[in-house]
């Protein structure tokens, strides 16, 4: 309990200030400025020979004297704690009239004391933590972020603490920062070279070419001299996490997830601990269990790393053993993530951590465990790695492979074998198979942001591949319900091939994969291409009819301008597991694979809702962002038009976001988005389309609080869904119709009403409330969040940065669905019965979301 | 400072309160535990509202009497006399669920079958005085807490699924299944501060209570004749246990705890009546029976960082080995209950004008039920009032356990033989402390 402490009001403060000073000046001769004058409290009495303050003889510096110099004072036993606890818990004192702010401190004590003691400047904090205090804003958001950025946001935290040197950053590195383009990239090379190196921040604002976006996304990671580096000491961050809140609360995903049965309420909990050592080494371990899994550890990583080593000509930029994360180009030849992200262009905010680096992210089935390597000679780049990992799987009933299976979560083979419905019992597996991959990538750079390189990727597997339809759905692609986009599930890659008429089977364990990428930086024109290539073992090196793939950017910026294009043609049956290119949807989505009822085995439906690869498709994208005035800017103007390549289907996607700020601490964001499918399958003559708006208004408040109103509608309008019809009985006049079953239009609406509080520079609360009803998406705070429902939502956030170096975040969110009533289920005919099946389905919610995060 | 040899305290009241306090602990209705905690007791008890707002964090921290079961060791920073308070009320939602296929076989929903709201309420007690600070600080505490409450209710109403009878949807029978009751502890504790940066302590516990537990049927069908009844059973529980502790400041800004508390033995007769539909009188018979609890280590960390405002952060880990609890009803261990580890975290800033805010989460296990894990958030504010500190506190906890039915069903009347049960808690804790 904290005792009251009179305080006078702040006027007659100042005024007993400025009679003290007016007495102490009229009284006293011309003396050293201790000993007149507020301001000369702040400061001793004396400087010592390095310029630097010291104490005048016999006074105590408040912020480092000891306990016992403070009970030495004049003063009573309870105030000199007071002030001692306040130095040691609150804050150092920057004026002696910070007393005030001690619990039984008034003006006679300061009074009694300003003879005593004085005011130095603190010791000098940690300078990383000084970076990192300056930035909090962008700290905090980091901290936050999961998904395919995870590994990236790690390095910036890292540069953050530990800026890097801009003379020492190959190009890779330069754009590998957000908003940092291959132009912008490429003009920092030249202007670099140009003047020999950047000496300041102002060199590198005004280097030619370079965008102002671009430079302030990379001012706060990079120095310009080594020595304004700290010393090079051991620096660990701890990070734990913990939550239970799925990211989709949608009622199909909690009716899935509960037939896995003993794991339903698992939270999720993470532990990340990273180190940066000394001489350029890194090491890492990461244990994680993702929500509903059984155990603590089901993913482990750990990696030690070295960087920056020159061994003679041979500049070694990174090598890396343990897990290890691997991205080229455009994501079309490697980059090994579990997560999908959408339209990943590459560019903006969407970046990929190319080259090597150590992986402590929650990528389990697509990790890499081995050793990888990075170097420069002259103007070639080199990239080795070789990796040897389990891998999850479908296996067909002779064994072969039917296909990888990313499952979310993951079950233990034990329930999966409990809950498998596979006529032929279990074929899903954690640790289906081995892979033991090898790689490489060579780049030889002809002018800064110009290069062209070639990549080769080889897997030899303990089993071949053999993607029959059959085992995912009975009777394959003759089944009454296989469709033309089903294509691509018989598209997988095979490896097994039978001649029936010399009666063989000639089985091959391996897979070969071949890309190139090159760019080429024109004035502020960048021009990219990467292409795939997958060797049919049957036939060597660019032999035969193998299935390939390809992407083509060309980017045009201007300060305040630019615009991107996209086209990308990926074969249905270019099967690159690691692929992670652009695309707008996923592989075997809109698929029979989405309807787990029709497939062999309900959990097969994985292979569609979390599956990571890219769709075959074909199309072109145009991005653009054009900031008109200081007020109006089109942060985005995408046109998307693209075939899937299964049925030749013609999808379009159109999006708009405007963000409008009358005035400095008010904005308008708005968003509109609309996509639709054509009719142009002749075998499945339906059309699709959905539009969503999002109107957004941010009011910054003073100190930093912040109110966000949100509101968004949506419809989705698509016909009848002949899958989901179930025939009329034999002999039926209506035998030969199906029932028109299917939503016709799905509307939807949200409005969200959030609110921070800055209490303090380092405690922030957020508290918000939505209404939902229909498909809704939505990012709180760093967390996102997908619902398809109806109900209300509340939340509540505390971020608290406890000390210097460490942040507790706690949210709790109670979700509140309406209840379902009146659930009936009819076979087909049926006459509506008199009671419901079920009539009261309750759907609250109540997660709890943990982070702390601890650097030292 | 104020101590007892050194300020004169008014006795008469302060006894008075004391009393008052006792006589209302031994004979209020404490609650809001689920059903798997009603067997043995609840793992969330109520302490005060300054302790369960930051998730009853107290291993290394000096909370007042409640010292007396978190860490009795940290008695010994107590430098006034202080007195804490504290009541609460609880709502318990629970739903019970069953899954619903349709022709395919394919799960369509989680419907509910049953759906109940109670609420609770209980209340808490303690008090630290340092008796002399020389030559070495040595203190002591007093404390009532509810150390396991038992009280759940369950009540449902079998109706008729046939909607071709007359009349539709008729109650069948009426079920309640009721447990009340509470295990509290009296506890005594003695802290000292042997050095300036180690304490030990030690205290006793008193635990008294009871437990009654009742299955209650009534049958409004009676074409297979009355098949009501109203079984309940009793049991009177006293025992007694230890707790021992260290805590140490091995740093400024960090202090460490450990504490353990011996097993705890609870006996008592238990009365099991029977009445069945046509008994003109219940059937009585007692027994001596016993429980005995595991035992409890503590450990725990506070850091005091340098922070505006003032903070404090503390973390504890609580294990407890659930499988050597002992029901001399079953005849063994009861070896398919689970070891627990709780882990909790505390977050108190301390602003200038007094006030406090005061943040809490907490993860344990529930030892009857592998799937039955907690999450609680917990938040709460101090401030000034009447020379002492009001405080508020709110917790939230979710439960979601798969549970065989507490009554039987009619053949085909379900389609599984559990049910899923999402037990929803909320607690407001109202607490009052000061300091002479």
């Amino acid at each position: 309990m904290r005792a009251r402490t009179t305080r006078s009001g702040p006027v007659a403060f100042l005024l007993a200030g400025v009679v003290l000073l007016g007495c102490a000046g009229l009284a006293a001769p011309p003396v050293a400025a201790a000993e007149s004058g507020m301001a000369s409290e702040t400061v001793a009495a004396t400087t010592d020979a390095t310029g630097r303050p010291s104490l005048a003889q016999g006074k105590i510096d408040l912020n480092s004297a000891s306990l016992e110099q403070m009970l030495a004072l004049p003063v009573t036993e309870e105030v000199a704690r007071a002030i001692f606890d306040h130095r040691t818990y609150v804050s150092y004192f920057s004026d002696l009239y910070d007393l005030r702010e001690v619990p039984g401190v008034s003006l006679d004590t300061i009074t009694i004391l300003k003879p005593l003691v004085a005011v130095l400047p603190p010791p000098e904090g940690d300078a990383a933590v000084a970076r990192m205090t300056a930035s909090y804003r962008q700290v905090r958001n980091y901290l936050g972020q999961e998904g395919s950025n995870e590994g990236l946001v790690d390095e910036y935290l890292d540069l953050m603490q530990d800026p890097a040197n801009i003379n020492d950053l190959d190009l890779f590195e330069l754009m590998s920062f957000q908003n940092v383009s291959p132009v912008d990239a490429a003009n920092i090379i030249k202007a670099r070279e140009r003047l020999g190196g950047f000496t300041s921040g102002r060199q590198l604002r005004r280097a030619e070419g370079l965008r102002y976006f671009a430079y302030r996304n990379l001012r706060d990671f990079v120095i310009y001299d080594d020595a304004q580096l700290g010393d090079d000491r051991v620096r660990v961050d701890y990070q734990v996490r913990y939550y239970d809140t799925p990211i989709y609360g949608g009622d199909d995903d909690a009716a899935f997830i509960r037939g896995i049965n003993s794991q339903l309420v698992n939270p999720a909990m993470s532990h990340k601990l990273r180190a940066d050592l000394p001489q350029g080494f890194r090491a890492g371990v990461r244990s994680y269990r993702g929500l509903s899994e059984a155990n603590w550890d089901e993913t482990m990583k750990a990696f030690i790393e070295v960087k920056n080593k020159d061994l003679g000509a041979l500049h070694l930029k990174r090598a890396v053993v343990g897990n290890f994360r691997v991205a080229f180009g455009l994501g079309l030849f490697m980059d090994n993530t579990d997560f999908i992200h959408f339209r990943k262009t590459g560019f903006g905010w969407n970046k990929r951590p190319l080259g090597v680096r150590g992986d402590l992210s929650r990528t389990h089935q697509y990790k890499l465990t081995g050793a990888a390597a990075e170097g420069s000679l002259g103007p070639a780049h080199l990239t080795l790695f070789a990796a040897s990992d389990k891998r999850s799987g479908i296996l067909n009933s002779d064994g072969t492979i039917n296909r990888y299976l990313l499952m979310n979560p993951r079950p233990t083979d034990a329930a999966i074998d409990s809950f498998t419905t596979q006529v032929n019992g279990q074929t899903i597996y954690r640790e289906a198979f081995r892979e033991d991959l090898l790689g490489g990538n060579l780049k030889w750079m002809f002018a800064p942001g110009t290069y062209l390189g070639a990549s080769m990727m080889h897997s030899n597997f303990d089993r071949a591949f053999d993607a029959q339809p059959t085992t995912i759905i009975d009777g394959g692609a003759s089944s009454e319900f296989w469709e033309a986009r089903d294509s691509e599930i018989a598209a997988g890659y095979t490896s097994v091939f039978e001649d029936p008429e010399a009666g063989t089977r000639t089985e091959y364990k391996w897979r070969r994969i071949y890309g190139l990428e090159g760019q080429a930086v024109v004035k502020n024109v960048a021009f990219q291409g990467e292409y795939g290539r997958l060797q049919d073992p049957r036939s060597g090196f660019l032999q035969g009819n193998a299935p390939d793939a390809y992407i083509f950017n060309t980017f045009a910026q201007w300060d305040n301008f630019h615009v991107l294009a996209t086209y990308r043609d990926y074969d249905i049956d270019f099967d690159n597991p690691f692929m992670r290119s652009f695309s707008n949807d996923s592989k075997y989505e809109q698929t029979i694979i989405d309807s787990s009822y029709r497939l062999n085995e309900p959990l097969y439906v994985w292979l569609s809702t979390d599956n990571p690869q890219p769709k075959g498709e074909r199309g072109m994208f145009i991005d653009m962002r054009y900031r008109i005035s200081r007020q109006f800017i089109i942060n985005g103007l995408q046109f998307d038009q693209w075939e899937r390549k299964a049925d030749g289907a013609d999808l379009t996607r159109v999006t708009a976001k405007l963000e409008y700020q009358p005035k400095f601490n008010l904005r308008f964001r708005m968003r509109h988005r609309v996509s639709s499918r054509t009719e142009q399958n002749p075998e499945d003559v339906r059309t699709f389309r959905s539009w969503e708006n999002r109107i957004q208004m941010i009011a910054m408040l003073s100190h930093y609080n912040r109110l966000q109103l949100t509101y968004m509608t949506g419809n989705v309008n698509f016909p009848a869904r002949q899958r989901l019809s179930y025939p009329a009985p034999p002999g039926d006049p209506d035998e030969e119709d199906r029932s028109a079953v299917g939503t016709a239009a799905s509307p939807s609406f949200a409005f969200e009403a959030r609110y921070e509080h800055n209490l303090t520079p380092w405690l922030k609360f957020t508290v918000a409330g939505t209404v939902y009803d229909g498909f809704f998406w939505n990012f709180e705070g760093n967390e996102f969040v997908l619902l398809d429902a109806e109900g209300w939502r509340q939340w509540f956030k505390v971020e608290s940065r406890i000390s210097e170096r460490m942040l507790v975040q706690l949210k709790v969110t109670k979700d509140h669905k309406q209840p379902g009533s009146y659930l009936d289920i009819r076979d087909f005919g049926d006459d509506q019965p008199p009671t419901p099946d079920a009539n009261y389905i309750p759907r609250d919610d109540l997660y709890v979301r943990l982070q702390i995060d601890y650097s030292f | 400072m104020t101590t007892l040899a050194t300020k004169t305290i008014r006795p008469t009241t302060t006894f008075l309160v004391a009393l008052g306090l006792l006589l209302l602990g031994a004979a209020a209705p404490i609650g809001a535990v689920t059903q798997i905690e009603s067997t043995y007791g609840g793992q969330s008890p109520w302490f005060t509202a300054e302790l369960n707002s930051q998730s009853v964090t107290g291993a290394a921290k000096y909370r007042g009497g409640m010292n007396n079961i978190l860490n009795p060791a940290a008695l010994a920073e107590a430098k006034n006399l202080r007195f804490d308070l504290g009541v609460n009320a609880a709502y318990h939602e629970e739903d019970r669920f069953q899954p619903l296929f349709d022709s395919f076989q394919s799960l369509v929903d989680d419907v509910a079958i049953a759906s109940n709201q109670n609420t609770w309420w209980g209340y808490g007690f303690a008090m630290a005085a340092q008796l002399d600070p020389e030559p070495l600080p040595i203190c002591i505490g007093l404390s009532l807490a509810d150390r396991y409450p038992f009280a759940y209710r369950f009540e449902e109403e079998l109706r008729d699924p046939d909607v071709f009878n007359d009349p539709r949807d008729r109650i069948l029978e009426e079920r309640v299944y009721e447990v009340t009751g509470t295990l509290r502890q009296l506890s005594l504790g003695l802290g000292i501060g042997a050095t300036s940066w180690l304490n030990f302590g030690a205290s006793i516990h008193y635990a008294f209570g009871d437990r009654t537990e009742r299955w209650t049927v009534r049958d409004n069908d009676l074409g297979d004749g009355d098949q009501s009844y109203d079984n309940h059973n009793s049991w009177a529980l006293k025992g007694a246990n230890a707790s021992f502790g260290l805590q140490s400041r091995v740093h400024e800004r960090v202090q460490l705890g450990l504490a353990y508390e011996t097993r705890l033995t609870v006996d008592g007769t238990f009365v099991v009546s029977t009445f069945d539909a046509g008994d003109t009188a219940p059937t009585e018979v007692g027994r001596l029976q016993s429980l005995r609890y595991p035992d409890y280590w503590r450990f725990g960390g506070t850091f005091y960082p340098r922070s505006d405002p003032r903070t404090v952060f503390t973390v504890d880990v609580v294990y407890a080995d659930w499988t050597k609890m002992e029901d001399s009803r079953v005849g063994s261990e009861t070896e398919f209950l689970n070891e627990v580890v709780d882990v909790r975290i505390g977050l108190e800033h301390s602003f200038y004008n007094g006030t406090d805010l005061r943040f809490g989460f907490r993860r344990y296990d529930s030892y009857a039920s592998d799937e039955g894990g907690n999450s609680v958030f917990a938040a709460g504010v101090g401030f000034p009032v009447l020379q002492g500190q009001l405080s508020i506190s709110l917790e939230m906890n979710k439960q979601q356990t798969r549970l065989e039915h507490i009554f039987g069903y009619p053949e085909d009347f379900v389609a599984d033989e559990t049910a899923r049960v999402d037990d929803l808690r909320t607690r407001l804790g109202l607490g009052w402390t000061r300091e002479f």
